[in-house]
């Protein structure tokens, strides 16, 4: 069995943070069913799980292709207000019978897809993580998923910030070693791919790590592309803090990695942050447009001293 | 001194959903509908006397693993006051009454067709349609939003539009296909609503789908159960709609819902009854108020499909009719 999953991270598209009761409405994709909140330590609104039926091979080129029949399970969140993500996983089985079954059966193991034919698990894996269109196509649907959002009548644009979206491709395996592995790479036009492998893992407490790891890898590659495109510490001046300040007034505030309620995650972000060193990416960089304000509040105050 | 263990969680985190008392087996015996009522209560007697023998078989066929406790049966009769709402409740309930129990059996519980659009306020048949998960055809890999057409739902991949003109210049037909058919297919469209004038009827299918998931105590709304049977004072009223959309008729009746329904209708229900199947295999129930039912029954030894459409049954008997 594997877990496969692509989280799309991006900006609401908002002039201002929006607060609980505004994500709720805005979350409130299916009438009847209730958004979960957690308020610390960053505002976090979860939608009601959505489901999108599939049929298409999985699986490599290179390999007899697999059928999976079955669905995937979608989520959006928004976390502070005003990052918005959506969340698409499968859970993928080895199917026992060589025909698709009644929908029925697919509907009563939601978010499950079963294989019709052969096509061994790291087969699949590896396809999943290789071909830059996967199959099947989750980030597609999340990207759907986040795009009815911002299309929300609920949200004002223009927001104060531009920012892209990120795509974080996952699968997670049981393997037959002891050792937990995690591999981050980061891919080209925003996709990057984490697989991991452990002897039991945890596949709920794993998808949300993974939403969690994409948030803050948005966080930090929105802050390195602004920081870069502002000119700060390059001669830019009072100007690159200027185009800096929506970032320091909306999203400095949101870096708060594996700070969740189940503490099962903490694992995974201590392995990560020592061979990544995220935080420490992001303190270099926060630091970098403290000292450069702290620069420039020194030479006005020495101005109008001078002006005096 | 020992280290001390925090947790912290918030009440908002997850969603609670209400449980709800649930009887082993709800047995609905029979819908009236308008062109059913003649208000001639023999015609009912002949109805109850032959729908009798299968209760007496369910009551058998539904008995408890090991057969030592009395089962939980409840009894249910349909009433339509949607389509084409008829008579008064005093007319029409104390005479089903006695026509059943003049065949020795006993309605707990008299639901209005109604009830499964909105009942007490809760606009069930909306909260069911939200629900719909449509079959993929095949090649359906996500990359695209699957296709449906508004207010129709089938089991597989209608014939195309444009059919392709055959060489005499005429357009052949092409055949729809089933989804799941092994070597052929039988294929179905459903209708689950009409608009007319902005107000939407639903169609008799989806009510009798939302009926069926009501049945099995499968609904909430924002957490909460959505209707509860309860008594009230029949002659209060001399509309449908002054009573509750559950009636409850015997105090000491089993509960409403239960693990399983099994419905014993005139065979001419068959046709609608298999376009509930249709809708019903395409609804994503809550999968945890599901495990949880599940776990109950598994609890007091009933081994119960995972799959919604198992834990209904029916009886269809061509000999069933309330018209004289």
């Amino acid at each position: 069995m594997i877990v496969m999953g692509e989280v799309v991270t991006g900006l609401l598209q908002n002039s201002t943070s929006v607060t609980l009761a505004e994500a709720e409405k805005i979350l409130s994709l299916r009438t009847g069913d209730r958004v979960c909140s957690l308020a610390r330590p960053v505002l976090y609104v979860v939608s009601p799980p959505l489901y999108t039926g599939l049929d298409c091979k999985i699986g490599a080129d290179n390999l007899p292709r697999a059928r999976g029949v079955g669905t995937a399970r979608s989520r959006a969140a928004i976390t502070g207000g005003q990052i918005v993500q959506a969340d698409t996983t499968i859970i993928c089985r080895q199917g026992t019978v060589g025909h698709r079954l009644s929908w029925s059966y697919y509907l009563s193991r939601p978010g499950e897809v079963e294989t019709i034919g052969n096509s061994p698990d790291s087969a699949v894996a590896q396809a999943w993580l290789d071909r830059d269109t996967a199959q099947p196509a989750l980030g597609a649907i999340s990207s759907r998923l986040i795009d009815e959002i911002q299309g929300s009548p609920l949200l004002q644009r223009p927001s104060r910030l531009r920012a892209g979206r990120t795509r974080l491709r996952w699968i997670a395996e049981a393997s037959p070693e002891s050792q937990q592995r995690i591999n981050f790479c980061l891919g080209s036009n925003g996709l990057r791919m984490v697989r991991i492998t452990a002897p039991q893992p945890d596949f709920v407490m794993l998808a949300d790590f993974c939403v969690d790891l994409a948030l803050h890898d948005w966080l930090l590659t929105t802050l390195q592309a602004e920081v870069s495109r502002s000119g700060l510490g390059e001669g830019g001046g009072v100007g690159a803090l200027k185009r800096l300040q929506p970032l320091v007034d909306h999203l400095l505030h949101l870096w708060a990695p594996g700070n969740r309620p189940s503490r099962s995650i903490t694992p995974y972000w201590a392995a990560l942050e020592s061979a990544l060193g995220l935080s420490y990416q992001w303190n270099t960089l926060v630091n970098r447009i403290r000292d450069q304000l702290a620069f420039a509040a020194l030479y006005l105050s020495a101005r109008t001293q001078a002006e005096l | 001194m020992s280290a001390i263990e925090a947790s912290y969680s918030e009440a908002t985190a997850s969603d609670r959903e209400e449980s709800t008392p649930l009887a082993q087996l709800s047995i609905e015996l029979g819908h009236l509908y308008r062109e059913d009522f003649h208000g001639d209560r023999s015609g009912l007697a002949a109805y109850f006397s032959r729908v009798a023998p299968w209760v007496t078989a369910a009551r058998q066929a539904y008995a408890l693993p090991g057969g030592h406790h009395r089962a939980r049966i409840s009894t249910c009769f349909l009433i339509d006051d949607y389509f084409a709402p008829f008579s008064t409740p005093v007319e029409v309930i104390p005479a089903l009454c006695e026509a059943a129990e003049s065949a020795g059996l006993v309605i707990d519980y008299i639901a209005r067709e109604s009830a499964c659009a909105v009942a007490d306020g809760v606009p069930l048949a909306r909260l069911v349609e939200n629900r719909l998960v449509p079959e993929p055809p095949a090649s359906s890999d996500g990359s695209r939003p699957p296709v449906t057409e508004l207010g129709w739902l089938s089991n597989g991949e209608r014939s195309p539009l444009a059919a392709a003109e055959a060489m005499d210049g005429r357009a052949s037909w092409q055949p729809p296909l089933q989804n799941s058919a092994r070597h052929h297919s039988v294929f179905a469209d459903v209708e689950l609503w009409s608009e007319t004038g902005g107000e939407r009827l639903w169609s008799c299918a989806f009510l009798a789908a939302v009926w069926q998931l009501v049945r099995l105590g499968a609904v909430r709304h924002n957490g909460a159960a959505v209707t509860r049977a309860r008594p009230h004072a029949i002659h209060s009223s001399d509309t449908w709609d002054g009573l509750p959309p559950i009636l409850q008729l015997n105090s000491a009746a089993a509960p409403f819902a239960a693990y399983q329904t099994l419905s014993v209708l005139p065979s001419r229900f068959l046709l609608v009854e298999h376009a509930v199947r249709v809708i019903l295999e395409q609804i994503a129930v809550d999968d945890r108020i599901w495990a949880k039912i599940q776990k109950r029954g598994e609890a007091e030894g009933f081994d119960l499909s995972a799959e919604v459409v198992d834990r209904i049954s029916y009886v269809f008997d061509g000999r069933l009719s309330v018209q004289q």
